[in-house]
């Protein structure tokens, strides 16, 4: 009775402080309108960047929601049991291979490698697919040949970013995949997640949380810190790769339409041309929040500490291959 | 004060289908997304709208909203909250200041048909290439009528700027033009400024008026 009673309490409590939290935002938007705060440039530069950023992502994020739920409800425990049991060797080109042909941005292959890991699939394919899908699909392939002009030279460009990709995707799952643990449901409740319904709206929102609070993080870098220093370090090797590595981080630019950023970037080479191009898909500031929110033991970390060198050293290589 | 869960999903979900539906039908997705990335909000409409049709269908449990769940749904809000809250934003002289790199977005449009065509971006690919100056009969002494936002006002001069998006808002990047003028338009005002072009790729302007902003605030890939 007294477990029941404290049950019902901390329900109710949990239940206004949603309310209230609501309630102060709704607040929070009034004063704001009242005090001629939303006519302040830097809130007005931060919003834009901000709802655009999630504008962006979310179809994508739904999408990726879709192919989840459709995992969860169509394909049987067993077909999943007959995947789980080949060897790695067989999974890991398998998932490389597999990620040519799911032509969607960065933010949806995330909820797909989660259904996928918690149906039992290798960490280090699950992990593979979910960072090489975004960078090596057809249409990325596609914006990207575009974006250099086509011809001989876009075929060059297209294919070096599809090869670093390809490389730093297996890398981060051979030596990631390894620690890699799910958290829960995310907080998304799954009363009803026996249903494509229930999966589809609690896979959506679970990951569209973290894609407002990673596109908050990068508008508030754009907002606050002045892009203009970049050009004074357009030509020196190595930091010109890792400026625009922090460039990508920043931006969160989708992957289906960074090449033609990445392009505009003359004034730097080749190299952090590239390296722009393959980091930004594999862990920029929204996907940073996204990968914390769904994976466990500092996974965001890990991924950035073997992406940003294979980014950096493949580029640097390739650009000398290609000039 | 008890909050059903499944109401709560189909509220958010509903909410961010309105903003993509009215998004598509208002031609405002502009005010985000560059032309190569507008075809987003269609699809984002069709599918959030499918999805709520979807979670509509689903099993009606009942079930109270968890606080983690809420926390969640509610960050989902403010996006949309920031939306209502500046309808009417823009980029302007602070963006300008901030988002500069110095760098130039890598497109190549097509010649402009008359000079009355002439936008920012043309004038600074003239500048860029001598060719391209060439066929669009772009060049110094060349009369232009440009729109554009006062970014920085001098003693004898202001910069005009426009914005070139390519993805969308987040890589806006400032196309600026030094106007010569006595007159004194006040930062982050649309103008229209009309004057020949000078020798080092300004403006020397004959008329310089307010002008509404544009339905189209931003420069983006267009076929022409």
């Amino acid at each position: 009775m007294a477990a029941a009673t404290q049950s019902l309490r901390t329900r109710t409590v949990t239940e206004d402080a949603v309310g209230i939290a609501f309630g102060l935002l709704a607040l929070g938007a009034v004063a704001l309108h009242a005090f001629h705060l939303d006519e302040s440039p830097a809130l007005q530069t931060f919003m834009l960047v901000m709802v655009s950023i999630v504008v962006e992502a979310l179809p994508f994020i739904l999408v990726g929601a879709l192919v989840s739920a459709a995992l969860a409800v169509f394909v049987s425990e067993r077909g999943f049991a007959r995947v789980a049991r080949l060897p790695l060797a067989v999974q890991l080109p398998c998932a490389a291979l597999g990620s040519f042909a799911f032509p969607v941005c960065d933010c949806g292959t995330v909820p797909v490698a989660r259904r996928l890991l918690a149906r039992g699939v290798r960490p280090q394919a699950a992990l593979t697919f979910m960072l090489a899908a975004p960078v090596v699909n057809p249409l990325v392939l596609a914006s990207t040949f575009v974006a250099y002009g086509g011809g001989r030279r876009g075929l060059e460009i297209a294919g070096a970013r599809s090869g670093i990709a390809l490389v730093a995707a297996i890398a981060i799952g051979v030596l990631v995949g390894g620690t890699v643990s799910l958290r829960g449901s995310g907080g998304a409740s799954h009363d009803h997640a026996d249903t494509f319904a229930g999966h589809l709206t609690g896979d959506f929102l679970s990951m569209g949380r973290f894609i407002v609070l990673g596109a908050a993080l990068a508008a508030l870098l754009q907002t606050v810190v002045p892009q203009s220093a970049l050009a004074r370090v357009a030509g020196t090797p190595v930091v010109a790769e890792l400026a625009l590595v922090a460039v990508a981080f920043a931006l969160s630019l989708c992957s289906q339409a960074n090449a033609f950023v990445a392009a505009s970037l003359g004034a730097f080479g080749l190299g952090p041309q590239l390296a722009f191009l393959v980091y930004g898909p594999l862990a920029d500031a929204k996907l940073t929040v996204l990968y914390s929110g769904t994976f466990r033991r500092l996974f965001a970390l890990r991924v950035i500490a073997v992406a940003a060198p294979v980014a950096v050293v493949g580029s640097m290589l390739a650009a000398r291959v290609i000039g | 004060m008890r909050i059903d869960a499944r109401l709560a999903r189909l509220t958010v979900i509903g909410s961010w289908a309105a903003l993509f539906v009215v998004l598509w039908a208002t031609g405002a997705s502009s005010r985000y997304l560059g032309a190569r990335t507008q075809w987003l909000v269609p699809f984002g409409a069709v599918t959030l709208v499918g999805a709520l049709a979807l979670a509509l269908r689903g099993p009606r449990h009942g079930a109270r909203l968890r606080a983690g769940e809420g926390i969640g749904l509610l960050l989902l809000c403010v996006p949309l909250v920031g939306a209502l809250l500046v309808p009417h934003a823009e980029l302007g002289a602070y963006a300008a200041s901030h988002k500069s790199t110095g760098f130039f977005p890598a497109v190549k449009p097509k010649p402009p048909a008359t000079p009355r065509d002439v936008t920012l971006l043309d004038v600074k690919v003239a500048q860029r290439d001598d060719f391209y100056a060439l066929v669009s009969h772009i060049h110094r002494g060349t009369r232009v009528d440009l729109v554009g936002i006062v970014t920085h006002t001098g003693a004898d001069s202001f910069s005009l700027t426009r914005f070139y998006i390519t993805c969308c808002i987040a890589d806006a990047q400032p196309l600026t033009i030094v106007v010569r003028s006595r007159a004194r338009p006040q930062v982050d005002e649309w103008v229209r400024v009309v004057g020949p072009l000078t020798r080092d790729w300004g403006l020397a302007a004959d008329h310089v008026t307010r002008v509404a902003k544009p339905s189209q605030p931003y420069l983006s890939f267009s076929p022409r």
